[in-house]
C-alpha cells in the first residue's frame, strides 16, 4: 500500500475496481452482503433510493478513513470506530431527512435507517477491502459499491412498490391488479435470486462472446 | 431345528427384493457333458495362485489327471490335466477374471479318462485332508478361492458350522441343484470330511427349493443334512444355532470327495449354460480351460448375442471376446440378445434402494455424493459394507446404475486422489 | 465376435418413472369425478387448467435453459394437477394457471429441474396463490347447491368452510357422514374424504405412497386435535373435523409422498411425517390463514434431507463407531 505504483497502472485497477464492485461481482447479487435493507425496507422506491444516499453517505467517508488511517489502528478498535463515525453521518441525515424532506419517508423507514451504519456493507467495504488498498481504490469502491447496491435497491423497490401498492415513486400507475403481499419478505428474496441468475447469465454470455 | 440370526432392523421392514426365477427349463434338465471341444486353455496357476512352469515338454501326449505345471514357489501346488490330449504350447491371455496369465494350450482329444482306485475316506486324518485339498488344487466355486486356504484358516475359529451353500438366489444359475439331484451323497460326504478338517461343530447343506424338490432331496440324505432357507435376495446365513456359519460351494465338496476317494484331482465342474439367445439352456459338465465359445456353440445360439455373462445376472461380469477359459469359479455362462433397460432419469428419490438394501446403507446418497465429487462425507455412509447384491440397481425405476456406483466408491479406499477423512458429523 | 460391455446387475424390476406419476394422476380422476357431482364441469376444467399450464410451462422452460426436455416423467403434469385440485371450485381460471407458473418456473426449474428440487413445487403454488388472493383462494361454495356451476366468470361468494370455521373460533356442525362423503365447502380435491383415503390405499399398494410418513402425519394431528380441541360438542369429534377440513388429508396423501423432496429411510420418513403433522396444526392455530399446510410442507421439506440421514445415523451408530475404530487402529 505504501509503495508507489504507475499511474497506468491505478488507473486500469481502478476502471477494474469498479465494475467488478458494481455489476461483475455486484455486493448484492454475487458477494450477497447488504441484504436486510432490501428485503425489509425496499419496498417503495423512494425509501430505496434514500436508502442509497445514506449507504453512500456512510460508506465514502468510512472507506476513505479506513483506507488512510487503518492499517495504523489496531484491529479492535476499527469496527467500532467507523460505526460510531457512520452512526453520528447517519445522525445528520436523520435529521436531514425528517425536517427538510418528509417526515412520513423518515417514520416509516424506523429502524432501518440508523441500520445503515453497522450494514455489512460497510463492515466489508470498509473495514475489509478497504484497508488493504490505496485510497483512490477504496474511493473507487466506495462508490462503485453505492451504485450496485442502489442500482439493485431502487429496481427491486421499484418492481416492489409496482406489485403492492400500484404506484411508482407515489404517483399512481392505473394497474388493475394489485398484490399487497409482495411487500413481504418473500417476494424480495425471489426478485433478488432472480436478479443473481439474470447477471449471472449475461456474465457468461459476455466472457463466452469475449473468448471467442 | 436351527434358528439363523439375521442382522436386520426390524420385523416390520422387509429388505431385498423378489426376484423371478429363470432357472426353468435347465433345472429339470439332466446334467450332459459336453462334447471335447478342440481346444483347451488351461492357466497355469494353482490352487493358492501362484504361477506355475509347464512340468512336460511340447508335443507330449496328456491323460486327464497328469500334472501339467508345478508351482514355482516350490511348496507344491499343481496344475492338472483335466483332459486327455496333445500339449501344444502356452500363451499369454488377459482373462477378464484373474488378468494375465500364462495358458498351457492342449488339443483335446477326450474328455473321459479311468477312475482310480475307491479308497475309505473316514480313516484320513484332518492334516491330510488339509494337505490333499492344497495339493490337488481344489478350488471353491463360491468365491474362486482355493479350498485349502479357507479350510486352514477356519481351522482357527471356534464354534463355527460348515454350510455348503447350495441356496442359489439368482435367477439362472441351477447348477448347484443339478448336481444335488444327481450326487447328493457324494456331496454330503466330501462336507463332513471338510467339516472335519476344520474342526466344524456341525455341518448342512442350505438350500432354496420347491417344496417337492426339497422331499426328493430330504429322501436322499439323512435328517439334519439339509436346511432350507426362505427370504428375500439376498438371504444371508449370519449364524445358525449360535454358530458363525462358513459357505463353502457344492461342486468343491464333490470335488473334495472325488479327490479323497478315488484321487481325482478335480477336472471340470457343472455349468449352467442359459439365457434368450441359447437354444438349449442346460447344464453342462464342462472340463476347466473349454473356451466359453464352444460351450456356447454346444448348447446352440438361437440368436446372435449382444452380451455374454460370466456368472449370474445380479454380480455377473460382461466379456467382450469369447474366447476365454473357463476356471474354477465359473458355474453360470449366460448369453442375452439385448437388455431391458428403463429409460434414464434422473433419481426421484423414492427411496425403493433403501428399502431393498440388506446392508442397510443409502445407496441413493452414496451415488449423490460420489457424483458430486464429496469425497470427504463419502466415508460416513459406509460403502465398504457393500456386497455388491445388486438388489439397488434392480428396483430402480430410473433405470440408474447404482450398484456400480457405490461399488466404485467401495473400491476406491487405496485411491490417492480421493480424500478419505472422518469428515463431521453428518 | 466382440460384445458389448455392460455393469451388473442385468436384470431390472422394469418399473419405469413415469408410472409413479400416471398412478397419482388415476388416483385424481375420481376425486374429479366426485366433485363434478356436486359442482358439475367447472372443477374438472380448473385442474385440467392447473395441469395443462404446468406442463407447459415445463416444456417451455426446458427449452428456454436448452435442457432435455423432462415432461415425460410426468412430474408437471402431477405438480399442476395438484394445484388445480386445491383451489376452490369458484376460482377464476387463472388462479391454478398462476400458481402452477409459479410452481414450475420459480420453484422447480431453477432449483435443478425434475428430481432435484429441494422444495415441493405444488406446494410452493398453493403457497403463493393463497398468500397473494386468499380471497379467491378460500371462497368455497356451498355443496347444496343443487345446480352446477357455471364453467366461465363467476361472481359469487362462498359460504365458510369447516376450517375457517374452526378457525374463527365457531363450530362447525357436520356430522361423520357429511364430511366422508364430502357434503361441505372445501377445495376441489380435498373434500371427498372417503374417497381421497381410497386413493391413498391404491397408491399404498402401488408403491407411491409412504406409509411410514402418511400415518404418522396423520396419527400426530389426531394426537394434537384431541389433546387441543378446537370444536367440542360437535356430532363428529374434534380429531374426525380437524382431519376432514381443509385439505390436511389430502397434503398428507399426495404432497408429503412426493418422492423427490422427501425422506427415503424408514426413521426419517416417520420424523418428517410427525414434524409435518405438528407444523399443520401449528398454521392452523396461530396461523394467518384457515389452512396453512402447503406452508408447513415447504417447511418441513428443508429439513428433509437432515431427518433423513438423522434417521440412517441414529440407527447405525454402532456400526459406524466400530468401523471408526477399526480404520483408527488399522
Amino acid at each position: 500500500m505504501t509503495q508507489k505504483q504507475p499511474f497506468s497502472k491505478t488507473v486500469s485497477e481502478i476502471k477494474n475496481v469498479f465494475f467488478d464492485s458494481f455489476l461483475g461481482k455486484n455486493i448484492v447479487l454475487v458477494q450477497a452482503i447488504g441484504i436486510t435493507p432490501i428485503i425489509a425496507a425496499g419496498v417503495t422506491l423512494q425509501k430505496g433510493v434514500v436508502l442509497t444516499l445514506c449507504t453512500a453517505a456512510v460508506l465514502l467517508p468510512a472507506s476513505l478513513f479506513m483506507s488512510v488511517f487503518g492499517e495504523k489502528l489496531p484491529a479492535w478498535l476499527r469496527a467500532p470506530l467507523y460505526s460510531v463515525g457512520a452512526a453520528l453521518i447517519l445522525l445528520g441525515a436523520a435529521v436531514l431527512l425528517d425536517r427538510a424532506i418528509s417526515h412520513e419517508l423518515y417514520a416509516s423507514l424506523y429502524v432501518f435507517l440508523p441500520l445503515t451504519a453497522v450494514n455489512t456493507v460497510v463492515s466489508y467495504r470498509a473495514g475489509g477491502f478497504s484497508v488493504s488498498h490505496v485510497p483512490v481504490v477504496a474511493i473507487t469502491d466506495a462508490i462503485a459499491s453505492s451504485l450496485g447496491f442502489g442500482l439493485v435497491i431502487c429496481l427491486v423497490s421499484a418492481l416492489r412498490e409496482i406489485a403492492s401498492f400500484g404506484t411508482l415513486w407515489g404517483n399512481s400507475m392505473d394497474f388493475e391488479i394489485v398484490l399487497p403481499e409482495a411487500a413481504l419478505p418473500y417476494a424480495a428474496f425471489l426478485l433478488l435470486g432472480f436478479s443473481a441468475a439474470f447477471l449471472q447469465w449475461v456474465r457468461t454470455r459476455l466472457l463466452e462472446r469475449a473468448a471467442k | 431345528m436351527s434358528k439363523i440370526t439375521k442382522r436386520g432392523v426390524s420385523p416390520f421392514i422387509k429388505r431385498g427384493v423378489l426376484l423371478p426365477s429363470m432357472k426353468q427349463p435347465a433345472a429339470s434338465r439332466p446334467i450332459i457333458d459336453i462334447a471335447p471341444p478342440s481346444r483347451i486353455v488351461i492357466p497355469l496357476l494353482a490352487g493358492d495362485g501362484s504361477e506355475c512352469l509347464p512340468a512336460i515338454k511340447s508335443y507330449d501326449t496328456v491323460l486327464k489327471g497328469d500334472v501339467l505345471g508345478i508351482s514355482e514357489t516350490g511348496d507344491g501346488g499343481r496344475v492338472y490335466s483335466p483332459v486327455s490330449g496333445v500339449y501344444v504350447g502356452t500363451k499369454k491371455i488377459l482373462h477378464p477374471i484373474i488378468g494375465n496369465v500364462t495358458c498351457a494350450l492342449l488339443d483335446c482329444m477326450a474328455t473321459g479318462g479311468e477312475t482310480g482306485k475307491f479308497k475309505d475316506t473316514a480313516s484320513m486324518s484332518e492334516q491330510e485332508i488339509l494337505e490333499m485339498a492344497s495339493s490337488m488344487g481344489i478350488i471353491d466355486e463360491l468365491d474362486g478361492q482355493p479350498l485349502g486356504l479357507k479350510l486352514a484358516a477356519w481351522r482357527k475359529l471356534r464354534r463355527v458350522m460348515l454350510v455348503a451353500d447350495a441356496t442359489e438366489q439368482e435367477p439362472y444359475c441351477s447348477a448347484s441343484r443339478a448336481v444335488l439331484k444327481d450326487s447328493a451323497v457324494q456331496v454330503r460326504d466330501g462336507l463332513a470330511l471338510a467339516a472335519r478338517a476344520m474342526g466344524a461343530k456341525g455341518f448342512c447343506i442350505a438350500v432354496m427349493l420347491p417344496q417337492k424338490r426339497l422331499s426328493a432331496l430330504k429322501a436322499k440324505l439323512n435328517d439334519g443334512d439339509l436346511f432350507s432357507v426362505k427370504g428375500r435376495y439376498p438371504v444371508e446365513l449370519p449364524s445358525i444355532d449360535g454358530c458363525i456359519v462358513c459357505r463353502i460351494g457344492v461342486q468343491a465338496c464333490l470335488a473334495l470327495y472325488r479327490a479323497a476317494a478315488y484321487g481325482e484331482p478335480p477336472c471340470g465342474c457343472v455349468v449352467t449354460i442359459a439365457g434368450d439367445a441359447v437354444a438349449n439352456p442346460q447344464n453342462v459338465q464342462v472340463p476347466y480351460g473349454t473356451l466359453v465359445e464352444d460351450v456356447l456353440r454346444f448348447c446352440g445360439l438361437a440368436h446372435e448375442p449382444e452380451y455374454v455373462l460370466l456368472g449370474d445376472v445380479m454380480t455377473g461380469i460382461t466379456v467382450q471376446d469369447a474366447d476365454v477359459p473357463t476356471i474354477p469359479g465359473i458355474t453360470c455362462i449366460l448369453a442375452f440378445k439385448s437388455r431391458v433397460q428403463s429409460p434414464l432419469h434422473a433419481c426421484i428419490g423414492c427411496g425403493r434402494c433403501v428399502s431393498a438394501c440388506h446392508r442397510n446403507l443409502l445407496p441413493y446418497e452414496i451415488m449423490r455424493r460420489l457424483d458430486n465429487m464429496q469425497y470427504e462425507r463419502l466415508s460416513q455412509l459406509l460403502p465398504d459394507e457393500c456386497d455388491g447384491c445388486g438388489a439397488c440397481s434392480y428396483v430402480c425405476p430410473s433405470g440408474l446404475e447404482v450398484t456400480a456406483k457405490v461399488l466404485e466408491a467401495r473400491d476406491a479406499q487405496g485411491n490417492i486422489f480421493m480424500k478419505w477423512g472422518d469428515g463431521d458429523e453428518l | 465376435m466382440s460384445y458389448k460391455i455392460a455393469q451388473a446387475p442385468f436384470l431390472r424390476r422394469g418399473e419405469r418413472g413415469a408410472l409413479m406419476s400416471a398412478d397419482v394422476l388415476i388416483a385424481f380422476v375420481p376425486l374429479c369425478v366426485f366433485t363434478s357431482a356436486y359442482y358439475g364441469l367447472r372443477p374438472v376444467f380448473l385442474v385440467l387448467t392447473g395441469l395443462t399450464t404446468a406442463v407447459l410451462a415445463e416444456a417451455f422452460g426446458c427449452l428456454l435453459m436448452k435442457r432435455r426436455p423432462t415432461v415425460s416423467d410426468g412430474s408437471a403434469a402431477v405438480t399442476g394437477a395438484i394445484i388445480g385440485m386445491l383451489v376452490s371450485p369458484l376460482s377464476p381460471y387463472w388462479l391454478p394457471a398462476a400458481g402452477a407458473i409459479f410452481a414450475i418456473v420459480a420453484v422447480k426449474l431453477p432449483m435443478g429441474g425434475s428430481g432435484r428440487n429441494l422444495f415441493n413445487p405444488a406446494a410452493a403454488g398453493i403457497a403463493a396463490i393463497s398468500l397473494c388472493f386468499p380471497g379467491f383462494f378460500f371462497n368455497y361454495p356451498d355443496p347444496g347447491l343443487g345446480r352446477p356451476l357455471p364453467l366461465g366468470e363467476i361472481a359469487m361468494s362462498g359460504i365458510p368452510s369447516p376450517a375457517s370455521q374452526l378457525a374463527s373460533g365457531g363450530q362447525p356442525l357436520y356430522s361423520p357422514v357429511m364430511l366422508l362423503l364430502g357434503d361441505f365447502p372445501g377445495p376441489i380435491g380435498a373434500t371427498a374424504v372417503a374417497i381421497l383415503l381410497a386413493c391413498g390405499l391404491y397408491l399404498f399398494v402401488r408403491r407411491s405412497l409412504s406409509a411410514h410418513i402418511t400415518l404418522s402425519f396423520l396419527a400426530s394431528c389426531a394426537v394434537i386435535a384431541a389433546l387441543f380441541p378446537r370444536a367440542s360438542g360437535a356430532s363428529a369429534g374434534s380429531v374426525m373435523v380437524e382431519l376432514c377440513s381443509g385439505y390436511l388429508l389430502f397434503c398428507g396423501i399426495f404432497m408429503l409422498n412426493d418422492p423427490v423432496t422427501a425422506p427415503r429411510h424408514w426413521l426419517g420418513r416417520i420424523a418428517y411425517g410427525i414434524f409435518a403433522g405438528v407444523l399443520v396444526m401449528l398454521m392452523r392455530f396461530f396461523g394467518r390463514f384457515e389452512e396453512g399446510a402447503a406452508f408447513a410442507v415447504l417447511l418441513v421439506n428443508a429439513f428433509s434431507t437432515t431427518l433423513d440421514h438423522l434417521g440412517w445415523y441414529v440407527l447405525n451408530l454402532k456400526r459406524i463407531k466400530r468401523i471408526r475404530e477399526r480404520r483408527h487402529s488399522q
